[in-house]
């Protein structure tokens, strides 16, 4: 459906050249929502303008259904363009057309008939719930009104691919929940693809499939959403994810980082298990737990606790935690270290966010 | 009451008329600079530098001066070197560089996102223009457009000092030479109630079609 290959884009700026995107490589398939997530100024704005060349790549090339669209003429590109929505943060609607104009606009350009662009205008508005809304202009709309006009308008042409910069992040939660699920099963159902930039973990856990971890113009880390939650490999993901799921920083618990402990990732039914009580009664260990969670993905529950060993004997806590282990639960022990390092990338996360 | 009507018919002549060229030919080559801006859409960079330095220079230049450099062309196409007809040959030239920026810099306020989401969308540049730029930043052009209009009943009031006609004419000839003060005073009035109404006419249209 769409391939990004070893994408690079460069800036000239007088203070010198930056290089937002450098040799990007990544696919999506039909039915997948893929995720982009990083810092500010990590490259993601830019890479995903670089997919309906707002932005023209340096080098590389993108497929989108078997198509390099770095090669195609103008026409050509504008016939694909409409196949693929976007979704801005800024919503960009036309400030002087009115709710319906603006979802009509995309429909115009593909030279669809009044009556079908007035019927397809009424379901797109009953899909985001703005049905009263028709005849009023943007500057009349709250954020989230805004936002979910471009979410229908970008939706209208039913694009095989919709772009998304943080295009769900002006939404309450409520309405995030129900459009996401929307997008969701339009994914499904469609058999679409999604590319997506969020800050929002909560957005990313809920409906992407895979997730790209960016930084300085790189892709760093790439896996599903499943393992990436689970089991994060990069430090920088490791900040990303756990500044948001984790409201209290492991390495903020102090005087229990230099003693045993342990992060342990469970998913799916040992989220419901008894498995603390268990360990404690098997192992005869006494174990104190400093922090916890549940998350909850498209469809399966990732759970996750900091817990500490008060027990000076390593191997029975090297049993206790093969033991785990043979339950699937991950583990990870945090070092001292380990905790200044989520410290310092937490403050960055900080200073260097929105 | 006859001279007064004369008067004022020679301005409504000279200013309309030259309003009705000034932007018919104004606006398309403000559209032509915002395409070919450096960042522009079709970036044109030399192109766009020419005609920013052109449109620079006529507007820095004072209107009698520009009576007289287009007076050669106005003979050319008029056939007489003074009169109304000559001078709004000459108000029209000296107003179009006015309509362009006006024009380029209405089109500026629209802003960058709302163009992009419509070539993200698969607009083309006639489309966008027709579609999207006029229409996005017609409240501020229809303003800028009166500015123009109010400046151009200005510079025809000015055009009689060399014999334009019109109701500056009137003010000036009759008036001030010959002086017949009431016949000043009149005929001033006049230009400031024709500045009232198309600046009330241009604030209304402008609001009314706003919906920013
Ligand atoms: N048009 C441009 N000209 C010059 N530099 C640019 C331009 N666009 C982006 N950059 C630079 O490229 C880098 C990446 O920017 P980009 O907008 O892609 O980041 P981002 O990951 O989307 O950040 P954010 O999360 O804040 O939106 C930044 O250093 C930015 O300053
Ligand atoms: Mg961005």
């Amino acid at each position: 459906m769409l391939e990004l290959r070893e994408i690079n884009k460069s800036f000239q700026t007088p203070e010198g050249d930056i290089e937002a995107v450098k040799n990007v490589s990544f696919r999506v398939e039909p039915g997948e929502i893929y995720g982009l997530i990083g810092l500010s100024g990590a490259g993601k704005s830019t890479l995903i303008r670089c997919i309906n060349m707002l932005e023209r790549p340096d080098s590389g090339k993108v497929f989108f259904e078997g198509v390099d669209l770095t090669l195609l003429s103008p026409p050509e590109l504008r016939a694909k363009r409409q196949q693929i929505g976007m979704i801005f943060q800024h919503f960009n609607l036309f400030a002087q057309k009115t709710v319906r104009d603006n979802i009509s606009y995309p429909l115009e350009l593909q030279g669809k008939s009044k009556a079908e662009i007035a019927h397809r205008v009424e379901e797109l508005l009953g899909f985001v719930e703005l049905s009263d809304k028709v005849k009023a202009y943007p500057s009349e709309l709250s954020g989230g009104q805004k936002q979910r006009v471009a979410i229908a308008r970008a939706l209208a042409t039913s694009p095989k691919l919709l772009l998304s910069d943080e295009g769900t992040s002006a939404l309450d939660p409520a309405t995030s929940i129900l459009i996401l699920d929307l997008l969701r099963k339009t994914v499904d159902e469609l058999k679409i693809s999604i590319v997506m930039i969020t800050h929002q973990m909560e957005v990313a856990r809920r409906i992407c499939d895979r997730i790209a971890v960016m930084e300085d113009g790189q892709i760093i880390e790439e896996n599903t959403v499943r393992e990436l939650f689970l089991e994060p490999k990069h430090p920088r993901t490791v900040a990303l994810i756990r500044s948001l799921d984790e409201e209290r920083p492991l390495s903020q618990l102090g005087a229990f980082v230099k003693a045993n402990v342990y992060r342990l990732g469970f998913s799916g039914s040992e989220v419901a298990r008894p498995l603390i009580s268990e360990l404690s009664r098997k192992f005869e260990l006494d174990i104190n737990l400093l922090a916890g969670d549940i998350n909850i993905l498209q469809d399966e529950q990732l759970g996750w606790l900091a817990v500490s060993f008060s027990e000076e004997d390593p191997a029975k806590i090297a049993e206790a935690l093969a033991y785990l282990r043979s339950m699937n639960v991950h583990i990870k022990k945090i070092e001292a270290e380990d905790g200044e390092e989520l410290l310092a990338s937490q403050t960055n996360s900080i200073v260097g966010g929105r | 009451m006859g001279d007064y009507l004369q008067g004022l018919n020679e301005t409504l002549v000279m200013v309309g008329v030259s309003s009705f060229f000034s932007i018919a030919i104004g606006l398309p080559l403000g559209i032509v600079l915002v395409l070919t801006h450096p960042d522009g859409i079709a970036s044109r960079p030399r192109l766009y530098r020419i005609m920013d330095v052109i449109i620079n220079l006529f507007r820095s230049f004072p209107f009698i001066i520009l009576i007289v450099v287009f007076r050669p062309l106005s003979e050319l196409l008029t056939g007489r070197s003074s009169g109304t007809p000559a001078m709004t040959v000459s108000l029209t030239l000296s107003a179009i560089p006015f309509i362009a920026r006006i024009m380029e810099t209405s089109i500026n306020e629209v802003g960058t996102g709302v163009i992009e989401a419509a070539l993200a969308m698969g607009t083309s540049i006639p489309r966008l223009i027709t579609k999207v730029l006029v229409p996005e930043s017609l409240p501020a052009l229809i303003k800028g457009m009166t500015t123009t209009v109010i400046n151009i009943i200005g510079y025809s009031a000015m055009a009689g000092v060399v014999g334009g006609g019109g109701l500056g004419d009137l003010a000036i000839r009759w008036g001030l030479y010959n002086r017949h003060t009431e016949k000043l005073v009149v005929a001033v009035l006049m230009i400031v109630a024709l500045v009232q109404i198309v600046q009330l006419l241009g604030n209304a249209l402008s609001r009314a079609i706003d919906h920013r």
